[in-house]
């Protein structure tokens, strides 16, 4: 697979110039392994080129230093020597053996040099101060894409098992949702591709623990980046429509010692903040006053909470689900060791963190992640072959249930009869504790095999083919112990078990041909490719019950009731064939153009294919001499247009024939089958229009950076749900519905600044901010008559919310009101739900701080977002204030309406849905605005502070470097909204978790 | 390969422009080629073509009608009783739940009344399919083409027959292109009655010959059927003929004893539900243990209790004390003992044919005699240990005591108790009654759901919905 980077890399140099018809070589795609016998004369002796890089004045080594030619990054200084390493064809722009290695290092300036014979070991000396200029050279900024990228360094300062949550607010116009990235507001995942392999899109769509993007954490991955716009996505087609993740491990280090490295730490994880409820007492006395208001008699069956129960338990069902403290344990070992021809790469990493849930000693969650990686290169360099093999597995055991829903149970519930069963009322009341009985493990592997080889024909033309397979085996199960029973329910069966497995597998191979030829002052470069891809899964499912005893679970034989089984296979095929032609005229204007004709098995014959493009241009205009001349404080400056139309198949297979279900259970011994899904055999691809504006500058001296663009994505005939009426048969109907346009468009901004700059002293701030307006209906034709007719308005959110409009509490009687739009004397949802808003985010980001003295660096990082309009509390917890064996927020509890307090907040009490107030609740109230709320925060996502010890100690020790770290991850969260937290609502919140290590490296 | 590409090589060096075409045409073939992206379809569905392209599985296409009909939708075993019977005066939940259907506070956002809206329309979708397809199908006989037509008729004429009942008028679907369907208007209750008693003749014409068991549809199902909806139509002859033609002709009898009649065995049960085979024990559990023995759901109202005549044998064995509260026990088995006689779930009887039948002779003033209404009163009240009814009374005491009857033979049946206080107009007089109630008028017709008026913007909503008070 192709990555983007690799791209650009093929704008190759001013390369050599041997007349070769290039056409011709498409026809040579398959016979390439044969014909360096025709192009043996072109071949030329490969150069490699060696130096250090050091500090000027203090003579120190200076690793991390960049180095470019012609604006393509070829090596960076590493190791304690500040050595690099590089190697390939490089010649001047006349054809001689002269080249300009162009040094750059952030706080120093920018060197070129003159390299006149590359076999000589060059030593480097940097000055430091503003870097000259370097950004111009960069990959990054001379692409025309969108791309934005992170460092390994942000990476390893988040704990959370799911690299993807790293980016949260470090990437404007991204947004996570449970280890999902959102790019752009778009309503699909992006395609999210491994060191060039994409993962399969069903994998990664699932929350669960399974999810294989879990496998790359902090300490194996080398970079992230995302390809936002349709520049950027166009070479990966319909696959990459809703935005592209590239996630690059980390790689082969060229080392002629035996390079070690280990780390490790230890933390803590859990909840840290909670919902305000009432005490035992308070509650109790509560519910007297709610039944007081009815005008209700207590008796054992509407008041049990009262009577039966008394005040003789206090528990804090949110403690009790998730109160406990887990323990982080991380490990890290990687050994790495090479030569010019061939290095390898060894990482292995250990990841265990103690589950909070309800847990007993021996629930927790284990990941091994290992990672064997070589390269050779072969030929004087022509060939190169990269391998890597990962494996990973992850196994956890859980508590599974979900205890959302349970925080809200009665104080006083007993838990535990004396004898430590659980204590049972009636069949009608549950007792949340009896999620100890249910037992969730997962088990789940993760093979991603990968293999690159290249080819350099002459200097002008490589060919190249990726190849990578991904398999992945799940294996849930679920036991639910007898003691999990209800015993006053009439249950149908006792110790249950369900299972599922799951296997899926991918394989794709590219092949793909690089071009790059000079001409005049310019690059033209060109690539073709293709793509053939193919993904199947298979699923089975069954449910096992009636178990002797519990300890026969995994015996799955001695189950009395096989009650039921289910399997399901899945098959997608993808190919396409693509090109892209960029033309660099002296590294001042960039023209793009990309063509690319995708099918995918996902429509029917004939709506397969599909023909997609895109142009982009962009103008180092810091590079013209009367901006120049007189804009002195300007370093650097890019304006860069893109407009481009991606498609899009994300949907289910099999949409076009009318299909038949299985039903679950025989009839007098017979099954039957029924239609589940009518066809429509016409839609097809789902049409984005993508259009991108963004402006590049560095400003004094490069302390101050800002990247900034505007997009706007149109979808049109995208593919839908049309939702139907139930008198249709069926639930859902997917179609392309040409009569809408929606659009995603936004505001980025990122800024990074260099505050303070000294010898020893250095503080560092980034800014991201995002401002979108996304998923707006931008039209759809005859909207009043659609499916959608009461779900839409055209010019606004498809995220809206139609609510009455909440008129106060009726002082005479505590009824909450809502208002008769059309006054007709009734309160109709038709014609009564006129208050509309949207919940999307008004804005926002992430600000991260970084201070560095000497081997001491603190970072700060906090996300933010203004999200005024989102559902509060009361839409999850929607029982009225005083009902039956529910606690209720202290707020709710307070100012509440009542005969001495008619102008209450809240809702006068009840204890019944058939009261006024009730019915009010359920009807009217809490559908109305009144129970929404700002939910907008600040969150301290992160706070990372480490250590290199000096040499002066190191040395003594005999390692190379140590380093000591603490770092803490959501930490704190500020904001007024009334769920347990705004960044997650009803569920558990994002766990904080601190940790304590050390990396040593020898 | 090599021999052939440096082949190739001088070939197209020829000519520049056919190296182009050559390129292309090698590529574009290629990538234009849909076969390159034929894949499998999933193993857990199946592609109608080979559905309909096969005799057996188009048999067990048909044999969905019983699948999803009978097992999985709860509209034919306990989502009528167990969730309607709240409304009237014979029973109630513990759970509050249920409050707004007990006390008559639904509303079109009501959860348990929008079921009654949605579940007879996925039968009617099946149905449409079934009847579409085997219309035009020659893989099997005319006459057995002809049979299952006739049984996926009949559920269809059972939907539209709930649906009416229930909220009036209702949109008339006979086809599954869903996208029109979907915004279909309501039809007039009396074109859907039209409609529901065409297709029962009609199944009656196509099953005359047929040999399913009465764990099918069967011509009697249909008739028994046919029956209600003449009587509920106000068809007095017409019901009187058709019942009695089922009691006559279909070899059904009423069982001597009351034990016997929910048994698999039943020689009174017209169309049943089979239990045997793999009998999920999910409908065991919701259907007989709900109703029967747990004891937060449907408590007997002290009305009904009381209103059973000294010595009904109906009284003591149709019902059980849990907690000294009356709860129904037509079925005794429950699942965690599913020992024990073999039940079949029972959705037609005769005894509703006797009853059918005395009402309709009474509206035609035919009180006595063997042909006179209190002649299948007695009959339903014997095997229940009651003495004759004197044969004095008056149409109108009759006709209450018909009503009685039904109340006492039918409970927790479907939701016949609702049906017949709302078709004779009595509801209002008999749940007015009690004060707790809250009984308005306009609630005989249940709110169409207002999720359907979101999606359905052609949809009406019943009169008096809507209202704050």
């Amino acid at each position: 697979m192709l990555s983007y980077k690799k791209i650009v890399m093929t704008k190759l140099h001013n390369i050599f110039f041997i007349k070769k018809n290039f056409i011709l070589l498409l026809l040579l795609l398959g016979f390439f392994f044969n014909y360096s016998t025709i192009s043996a004369q072109e071949s030329k002796t490969k150069q490699i080129i060696r130096g250090v890089v050091s500090d000027k004045v203090t003579k120190q080594s200076l690793k991390g230093v960049s180095l470019y030619i012609n604006g393509n990054h070829v090596a960076t200084s590493k190791g304690e020597e500040g050595r690099f390493q590089f190697e390939g064809y490089f010649s001047g722009k006349n054809g001689n053996n002269l080249f300009v290695l162009e040094v750059v290092y952030r706080g120093y300036q920018t060197q070129k040099i003159l390299v006149k014979d590359p076999n000589q070991l060059l030593f480097i000396e940097l000055l430091k101060g503003g870097d000259t200029d370097p950004d111009e050279t960069s990959a990054t900024k001379t692409q025309t894409g969108n791309v934005f990228n992170i460092g390994s360094e942000v990476i390893e300062q988040e704990q959370t098992i799911n690299t993807v949550n790293s980016l949260k607010g470090r990437v404007a116009g991204v947004t996570t949702d449970g280890g999902n990235i959102q790019v752009r507001g778009e309503l699909f995942h992006p395609l999210y591709v491994v060191d060039g392999v994409p993962l399969p899109t069903q994998f990664v769509n699932s929350s669960s623990q399974s999810n294989p993007l879990n496998a790359y954490n902090s300490s194996n991955v080398e970079k992230i980046e995302i390809l936002k716009d349709a520049d950027a996505t166009a070479i990966y087609g319909g696959k990459g429509a809703n935005g592209v993740v590239l996630i690059t491990t980390k790689n082969v280090k060229n080392t002629d010692y035996l390079n070690v490295t280990a780390s490790a730490s230890i933390g803590i994880t859990g909840v840290n903040t909670w919902y305000d409820f009432l005490s035992t007492e308070e509650y109790l006395d509560f519910r007297q006053k709610a039944f007081a208001a009815d005008g209700i008699t207590p008796d054992a069956e509407n008041a049990y909470d009262l009577l039966i129960w008394g005040d003789k338990y206090h528990t804090d069902w949110q403690k009790e689900f998730v109160g406990k403290i887990g323990k982080v344990y991380t490990g890290n070992l990687s050994i790495a060791a090479g030569n010019d021809k061939t290095r390898f790469f060894v990482n292995t990493d250990y990841y265990e963190s103690g589950n909070v849930y309800l847990a007993e000693d021996d629930d927790k969650a284990k990941r091994i992640n290992t990672r064997i990686l070589v390269n050779h290169f072969g030929f004087n360099g022509r060939l190169q072959f990269n391998a890597s093999l990962a494996f990973n597995t992850f196994n956890s055991k859980s508590r599974g249930l979900d205890p959302d829903s349970y925080v809200v149970y009665a104080p006083n519930q007993p838990t535990l009869n004396d004898d430590g069963s659980l204590y049972w009322l009636n069949s009608s009341v549950i007792n949340p504790l009896r999620s100890k009985y249910a037992n969730v493990t997962n088990k789940n592997t993760t093979i991603l095999g990968n293999f690159q080889l290249s080819y350099r024909l002459f200097s002008e033309l490589e060919v190249k083919v990726d190849a990578g397979y991904t398999r992945n085996t799940g294996d849930q199960l679920q036991t639910y112990s007898q003691e999990y029973l209800n015993p006053y329910a009439d249950n149908s069966y006792k110790n249950r078990l369900l299972a599922g497995d799951s296997y899926s597998e991918i394989f794709l191979v590219e092949p793909q041909l690089n071009y790059s030829k000079l001409f005049g002052k310019g690059v033209v470069s060109a690539f073709v490719g293709a793509t053939l891809q193919t993904e199947s899964a298979t699923s089975d499912d069954f449910e096992l019950r009636d178990f002797p005893v519990e300890s026969l679970f995994r015996n799955y034989a001695s189950a009395a009731v096989k009650y039921s089984v289910a399997s399901g296979t899945r098959e997608k095929k993808y190919a396409s064939l693509f090109g892209r032609v960029t033309y660099d005229y002296n590294n001042r204007y960039i023209f793009s153009t990309v063509l690319r004709r995708d099918g995918s098995s996902i429509f029917a014959k004939g709506n397969r294919f599909g023909n997609f493009w895109s142009f982009s241009g962009s103008w180092i205009f810091s590079k013209e001499s009367f901006i120049h001349d007189n804009l002195r404080f300007l370093n650097y400056g890019k304006l860069r247009a893109t407009h481009g139309v991606t498609g899009n198949d994300n949907v289910a297979a099999f949409l076009f024939l009318n299909a038949y279900s299985v039903s679950t259970y025989p009839y007098a011994g017979n099954s039957g089958l029924y239609l589940s899904q009518v066809a429509n055999p016409d839609f097809s691809w789902e049409v984005t229009r993508k259009s991108e504006i963004s402006l590049d500058l560095a400003l004094f001296n490069n302390r101050l950076q800002i990247n900034s663009a505007f997009y706007r994505n149109q979808s049109h005939n995208f593919i839908g749900g049309v939702p139907l009426a139930s008198q249709a048969g069926l639930t859902e109907y997917k179609n392309n519905i040409p009569e809408a346009t929606i659009r995603n468009q936004g505001l980025e901004i990122d800024l990074l600044s260099t505050n303070i700059s000294t010898k020893g002293f250095q503080w560092l701030t980034t800014l991201m901010l995002t401002v979108p307006q996304n998923n707006t209906l931008l039209k759809y034709d005859d909207l009043a008559n659609s499916s959608y007719a009461n779900s839409f308005v055209v010019g606004k959110s498809l995220n809206i919310k139609r609510l009455y409009r909440y008129t106060g509490i009726n002082p005479e009687n505590g009824v909450p009101t809502v208002e008769d739009y059309n006054g007709d004397g009734k309160i109709t949802s038709t014609d009564d739900m006129q208050f509309i808003d949207d919940t999307d985010p008004d804005f926002y980001g992430g600000l991260q701080n970084t201070f560095r003295y000497k081997g001491l660096q603190l970072d700060i990082f906090l996300y933010y977002e203004k999200r005024p309009f989102q559902e509060g509390y009361l839409k999850t917890f929607y029982y009225p204030a005083g009902y039956i064996g529910r606690n209720i927020l202290r707020e709710f509890a307070t100012d509440y309406w009542s005969p001495e307090n008619p102008n209450g907040k809240y809702p006068g009490l009840t204890t019944t849905t058939s009261s006024e107030i009730g019915k009010a609740y359920y009807n009217y109230y809490t559908e109305s605005d009144a129970i929404f709320c700002d939910a907008s925060y600040i969150s301290l996502k992160n706070v990372a502070l480490s250590y290199f010890l000096p040499k002066s100690i190191t040395n003594k020790l005999k390692v190379r470097s140590v380093q000591l770290y603490a770092r803490g991850e959501n930490l704190k969260t500020f904001s007024k909204f009334n769920q347990w937290d705004p960044q997650t609502g009803t569920a558990i919140p994002p766990f904080r978790t601190i940790v304590v290590g050390a990396k040593l490296a020898f | 390969m090599k021999y052939l590409g440096i082949n190739i090589q001088k070939y197209v060096k020829k000519n520049k422009t056919i190296r182009y075409i050559f390129a292309l045409t090698v590529l574009l073939s290629v990538f234009s080629c849909d076969s390159l992206l034929d894949v499998d379809t999933p193993q857990n569905i199946v592609v109608d073509r080979n559905v309909w392209s096969n005799a057996q599985t188009l048999r067990t296409a048909v044999n969905g009608l019983y699948t999803r009909n009978l097992l999985s939708n709860t509209l034919y075993y306990y989502a009528l009783p167990f969730y309607l019977t709240v409304i009237t005066d014979d029973a109630y939940h513990t759970s509050t739940s249920y409050d707004d259907l007990r006390y008559n506070a639904y509303t079109p956002t009501n959860t348990y009344t929008a079921y009654f809206w949605s579940y007879p329309y996925q039968s009617i979708f099946l149905s449409n399919d079934l009847i579409t397809n085997l219309s035009s199908t020659s893989l099997i006989e005319e006459n057995e083409k002809q049979h299952y037509i006739g049984e996926a008729k009949y559920f269809r004429a059972y939907s539209y027959f709930i649906l009416s009942s229930l909220f009036g008028d209702v949109p008339l679907i006979e086809s599954t292109k869903i996208m029109e369907t979907t915004l279909q208007p309501r039809v007039a209750k009396e074109t859907i009655v039209q409609f529901i008693i065409q297709d029962l003749k009609d199944v009656e014409i196509a099953l005359s010959d047929s040999d399913n068991p009465k764990t099918k549809v069967t011509k009697a199902a249909a008739s028994a059927l046919l029956a209600r909806n003449y009587l509920y139509h106000e068809e007095w002859k017409n019901a009187e003929d058709k019942a009695n033609e089922v009691i006559t002709t279909s070899g059904y009898v009423l069982e001597e004893s009351l034990d016997n009649v929910f048994l698999r065995s039943s020689k009174e049960s017209i169309f049943q539900t089979s239990s045997s085979g793999t009998w999920s024990s999910y409908i065991d559990r919701v259907y007989f243990a709900n109703l029967a023995v747990n004891k937060s759901y449907l408590l007997i109202t002290d009305d009904f209790a009381n209103s059973f005549e000294a010595g009904d044998l109906r009284k003591t064995k149709w019902f059980t004390t849990v907690s000294s509260v009356l709860h129904p026990y037509k079925y005794k088995r429950t699942a965690s003992s599913s020992a024990g006689a073999a039940e079949d779930f029972v959705s037609l009887r005769l005894a509703e044919q006797y009853l059918i039948r005395a009402e309709a002779r009474a509206q035609q003033g035919k009180l006595t005699g063997a042909d006179g209404a209190l002649a299948d009163l007695n009959a339903i009240r014997k095997r229940a240990g009651l003495p004759n009814l004197s044969e004095t009374l008056t149409k109108a005491q009759v006709l209450l005591q018909v009503e009685k009857e039904r109340r006492s033979e039918l409970f927790t049946e479907e939701i016949h108790r609702w049906w017949d206080l709302v078709r004779t107009g009595r509801v209002d007089a008999v749940l007015g009654a009690f004060p707790d109630k809250k009984w308005v008028s306009y609630r005989a017709l249940f709110p169409v759901p207002e999720i359907e008026l979101n999606k359905n913007k052609n949809l009406t909503q019943n009169p008096g919905y809507g209202t704050i008070k």
